[in-house]
């Protein structure tokens, strides 16, 4: 009953042509006359993962959160487990994708990135909503893509959606958002909406 | 045509903006639970999507127009050549923003997640970086981006039929998107739709030669003083700080013999280019934001063009003209071969004047390819 109420099979699907098209774009940019190698995916990695958080976002809250919240169920465990359960779908799902020299910008960024979008989307839909949560992240990304391309490990404290795989301070930085991500969406939820005319949720 | 391209260029972020926010204002009213609402209302279809478009665009325009009126108020003052068509070039890019935030209203309209915003901005965005990186590889797909590679701008100019091309397709994209989703008869958008594809296969088919070389952009323009300085005419607004930095380095050649006295620049595009025993400048750094020289100093900004015309024995003449381009220039030792700047050093461990005779003689015998260059190196080793 969680699983359909946070439409897990809307998100399946999507994560399967997400997949896909992840897979066919990565293997074009690879076997291109002029590839540069995994490099190449850089811009897939930065992205392909955003797509995933946002796709991941629409199972943050459920129908009608107001009514879950009264029952009796373990709601915390039960969206950290959700959560965790999430990150692992996705970032196995797109780590498929780039199998082929993981390093550098492969399956090993893919994972990490989705891991920090995911916290970075979960922690924004205790303060904006699950529907608008992948909108602080694009806002970054969209930061991060005209100031940070090429920017070296120095600033990786902000830039690590665009580090290669072998910058660890990127890696923790990933680490620590999803940790962060998952320990607020875990105590606070999605912040509940309210539809503007009729004041349900 | 570079501050035209840099515009264009701007447009890998805003393009995919536009598609962002249209999909976003095109689902709406579906969102706020009134699109029903709206169709029971006795008023043309068409008229709240085209509303919600020309808002988005003219929003975008704004941004767009603050983009340019910034380029022209650093580029106006100081620029010493405008290639002809530039504001057209600059014209598609507001044609182009218009067709994004078309194309994203009518995604928003047409496809109800919230989620086709910012996936479809995610397509536009990777779709625009291809077009930029991948130009001219792309069999002229790329042209039917808004975006614009600046790379290849420099020295080259498009024709007015390109930008009429462009122009073209983007509007048939965008009055084919609204009537889609916005008309009650789909028909009607057989109409711009054939006018697009028309448009969009007269640039697929175009080489990518599309570019066509400026030769008044890189004509060579001249100081009368000497040394003589010449600069192509796009870059001759950087004039005066260059014949500076010449007269500082000639100022190394005092009392040498055959010394340089005509510092010619090198661009990749020109066809004058700077001749054997000229100082070479080499502008790749480009200007800074504000319009000035990018190098700090002449030995990242000059170096010296004679011996590597000569033929035989070539390697050696070419170790001849490093040496020579290292004695001219102190701080350029990290990128020279360990035998080259040992030799330097024994140039420059020479008394003065015996530096002076040796690059003197040096000079005398590169003009005629002379072999003696080859003993030369010797009197280093």
């Amino acid at each position: 009953l969680h699983l359909r109420g946070r439409r897990i099979a809307t998100l399946v699907a999507g994560l399967a042509v997400l997949g896909l098209l992840t897979w066919l774009v990565a293997d074009w940019l690879m076997n291109r006359p002029w590839s540069a190698g995994s490099s190449d995916r850089a811009l897939l990695t930065r992205w392909a993962p955003a797509v995933a958080a946002a796709l991941g976002s629409i199972g943050l809250a459920g129908e009608d959160e107001d009514m879950e919240r009264s029952t009796a169920a373990p709601w915390r465990l039960v969206r950290a487990v959700h959560m965790a359960a999430l990150a692992v779908l996705l970032a196995g799902a797109l780590a498929l994708t780039a199998l082929s020299e993981p390093e550098t910008f492969g399956a090993h960024v893919l994972v990490r990135n989705t891991e920090g979008y995911v916290g970075i989307v979960a922690a924004m839909a205790t303060i904006f909503g699950a529907r608008l949560s992948w909108a602080p992240l694009f806002a970054l990304l969209a930061i991060v893509e005209v100031a940070g391309r090429g920017a070296g490990p120095a600033s990786a404290w902000w830039t690590w959606p665009a580090q290669p795989s072998d910058v660890d301070a990127a890696s923790w930085m990933a680490a620590a958002l999803f940790i962060g991500g998952l320990g607020v969406y875990a105590l606070f939820g999605a912040r509940i909406e309210r539809h503007p005319d009729t004041g349900s949720a | 045509m570079s501050f035209a391209a840099a515009v264009r260029m701007s447009l890998f972020v805003l393009a995919p903006a536009a598609v962002l926010f249209g999909a976003w204002q095109g689902g709406r009213e579906r969102r706020r639970r009134v699109d029903d609402q709206l169709a029971a209302v006795a008023k043309p279809s068409w008229r709240p999507l085209v509303v919600t478009w020309a808002a988005l665009t003219l929003g975008f325009w704004v941004g767009l127009l603050v983009v340019v009126a910034a380029g022209i108020a650093f580029v106006a003052p100081i620029a010493t050549y405008w290639p002809p068509g530039w504001w057209a070039v600059v014209a598609v890019a507001f044609v182009g923003l218009a067709a994004m935030a078309a194309v994203g209203v009518a995604l928003g309209r047409m496809v109800p997640s919230r989620l086709v915003g910012p996936t479809a901005a995610v397509v536009f965005y990777a779709a625009m970086i291809y077009a930029i990186d991948d130009a001219g590889q792309l069999r002229g797909v790329e042209w039917l981006a808004p975006v614009l590679s600046t790379y290849d701008a420099p020295g080259h100019v498009i024709s007015g039929s390109m930008s009429l091309r462009q122009t073209l397709w983007f509007v048939g994209l965008v009055s084919a998107a609204l009537t889609v989703v916005g008309a009650r008869k789909k028909w009607p958008a057989v109409v711009p739709a054939a006018a697009a594809a028309g448009a969009a296969w007269a640039l697929v088919a175009v080489p990518y030669d599309i570019w066509q070389p400026d030769p008044a952009a890189a004509e060579m323009v001249c100081t009368d003083d000497t040394p003589t300085v010449c600069l192509i005419r796009q870059d001759a607004f950087l004039m005066d700080e260059v014949v500076v930095q010449v007269q500082e380095a000639i100022g190394k050649f005092e009392g040498v013999r055959h010394a340089p006295d005509r510092a010619v620049q090198a661009a990749w595009f020109a066809d004058e280019r700077p001749a054997p025993g000229d100082l070479v400048v080499e502008l790749d750094g480009g200007p800074t934001f504000t319009g000035g020289l990018a190098h700090a100093d002449w030995s990242q900004l000059l170096h010296w063009n004679i011996g590597n015309d000569c033929v035989q024995p070539a390697t050696d003449f070419v170790g001849l003209a490093e040496i020579v381009d290292l004695w001219l220039n102190d701080s350029t030792m990290d990128w020279h071969s360990p035998e080259a700047v040992t030799m330097v050093e024994s140039l420059r461990a020479m008394p003065e004047a015996d530096q002076r005779d040796w690059i003197g003689r040096y000079l005398e015998a590169a003009t005629t390819c002379d072999p003696a260059l080859v003993e030369l190196l010797d009197e280093l080793a």
